[in-house]
């Protein structure tokens, strides 16, 4: 009877020369790919939840879902898109998964377009935004 | 008979911000921040937003010529399957493509288009918007 299943060993450094040869969005996808699984690991979180948003949409979370405040701690004067599990009625962000997050902007742009099957995302800077802070349009 | 109901706005300095969404037209929805601004005729909003919600920048609805800080812009009108804010849904709501720099800290701007719809009355000292229905 034939095996259902088979385990092919690849050398790491094989695994890095493949890599090295990717195009930088494949690159890019599995970095977060990676983050992903990093997260899951480091957290040990448990099977995926099905969670209802305040939109009425279904969301399976991958990786972890932190209240407003840690992602502000977490990720401090960065851009962060959440994949937001719960808000209030004015859009506001009580808890989410991070998708992504970085102090560039740009950034933020580019993983916006990664996503684009994630029903409801929050763009947000964590701040804090300095009082002195003005514009003129 | 006329009811009121009052938000309060995040404020930076003398900066009135408020979030907002708009959905796609496979309704997906993406949440912003928005600077409140009663100096500007249209709702702004990023363009790689507008382009995030299938927006097709390629072909507005209309183009624009208008006064900004940095002189005439000409940007495209795109709308949007619905716009919320302030607990007002609209739809098919146009928007003006154009993107902010990163450093004003929000995603666009809250017109007077979307203000004057909603009957909005802003209360600059104390940070709030009241809306009369």
């Amino acid at each position: 009877m034939l095996p259902e299943t088979v385990q092919l060993q690849v050398p790491f450094q094989v695994l890095v020369d493949a890599i090295a040869s990717l195009e930088i969005e494949e690159k890019r996808l599995l970095w977060q790919l990676l983050n992903t699984e990093i997260n899951r690991s480091e957290t040990n979180y448990p099977s995926p939840v099905r969670v209802q948003n305040n939109n009425g949409s279904d969301y399976q979370p991958i990786g972890e879902i932190l209240t407003v405040e840690e992602i502000r701690g977490r990720y401090p004067r960065e851009w962060v898109l959440i994949a937001d599990t719960e808000s209030d009625d004015l859009w506001n962000v009580i808890r989410g998964e991070v998708l992504a997050h970085s102090p560039e902007r740009e950034e933020i742009d580019r993983a916006l377009t990664k996503f684009q099957d994630v029903r409801s995302i929050s763009i947000e800077y964590t701040g804090p935004i300095p009082d002195e802070y003005s514009v003129v349009l | 008979m006329t009811s009121k109901r009052l938000y309060q706005c995040s404020r930076y300095g003398n900066l009135l911000i408020l979030k907002a969404a708009a959905s796609s037209t496979s309704n997906t929805v993406r949440q912003f921040r928005l600077l409140v601004d009663t100096g500007s005729t249209y709702t702004v909003l990023r363009v790689n937003i507008l382009e995030a919600l299938d927006c097709d920048i390629q072909n507005p609805l209309r183009r624009i010529r208008t006064s900004a800080g940095g002189g005439i812009v000409e940007a495209p009108v795109v709308a949007v399957p619905w716009f919320n804010c302030l607990g007002e849904r609209l739809e098919n709501f146009p928007i003006v493509a154009y993107t902010l720099p990163a450093t004003t800290f929000v995603d666009g701007l809250l017109g007077m288009d979307f203000l004057t719809l909603i009957q909005a009355v802003v209360y600059a000292k104390e940070g709030e918007i009241r809306i009369h229905l």
